[in-house]
């Protein structure tokens, strides 16, 4: 859900960042986007700055969408409207 | 999952969207870096011929050169800025021709009012851009 949702405020944001973000370690990040890319959420994107490898996260259309329904969801059980 | 913890996962969403949101600011800084660097260049253009209106323009050169080294350290790239980006160059760039050219054309080379008028005019793009990058959601 965090790495969702810092996902969903930007275009693409780099790992470094998510992980700092979020609070966790490389391993677990990488653990999780892997998770997050299988069911076709998050896309991966690697490049170079200089010679230094960096890596992209991207949400795909899907995940934006499922991120936007999980919200929702949340929120109807916030407002008391879901279940209790 | 009750009420409270659904709160709370909201609130972290939140937290989180904050601080994308705060590093996501950095086209601003670079469209206002564009906007002085484009005035700075179009009104000292007014003023200059030949060979010395490179000059003015490796003022630009050199704020392109560092907006480029700049973009491409950051590690946010904030949801459709390069169109909104793209929006302020075009307009900037057009009005740049039109400058140049109706400063020629009307002979209004040297005078120090039409150039900071049309300078403004410009650099006006650039500026807007980056208040709409200011306010991008």
């Amino acid at each position: 859900m965090s790495i969702v949702a810092v996902l969903a405020a930007a275009d693409q944001v780099e790992f470094a960042f998510v992980r700092d973000a979020v609070e966790i370690t490389d391993p677990t990040l990488s653990k999780q986007v892997t998770t997050l890319e299988k069911a076709g959420y998050v896309e991966v994107i690697k490049g170079y700055a200089g010679k230094r490898p960096r890596t992209w996260l991207k949400l795909t259309p899907e995940g934006r969408e499922a991120f936007v329904r999980h919200l929702a969801a949340l929120r109807a059980i916030a407002d008391g409207a879901g279940m209790p | 999952m009750d009420r409270e913890e659904a709160a709370a996962a909201l609130r972290a969403a939140e937290g989180h969207r904050e601080t994308v949101r705060a590093a996501s600011r950095w086209p601003v800084l670079v469209l206002v870096a564009l906007g002085c660097a484009v005035f700075a260049t179009d009104f000292a253009v007014a003023f200059v011929s030949g060979p010395w209106t490179f000059v003015p323009v490796s003022w630009t050169a050199v704020c392109a050169i560092w907006v480029g080294w700049y973009a491409h350290r950051q590690s946010v790239r904030p949801r459709g800025y390069v169109r909104r980006y793209s929006i302020s160059l075009g307009a900037g760039m057009i009005l740049h021709v039109a400058y140049v050219l109706i400063l020629s054309a009307a002979g209004l080379r040297g005078l120090p009012v039409p150039a900071l008028v049309g300078s403004l005019v410009v650099a006006a793009p650039f500026f807007v851009g980056a208040y709409v990058e200011s306010r991008a959601e």
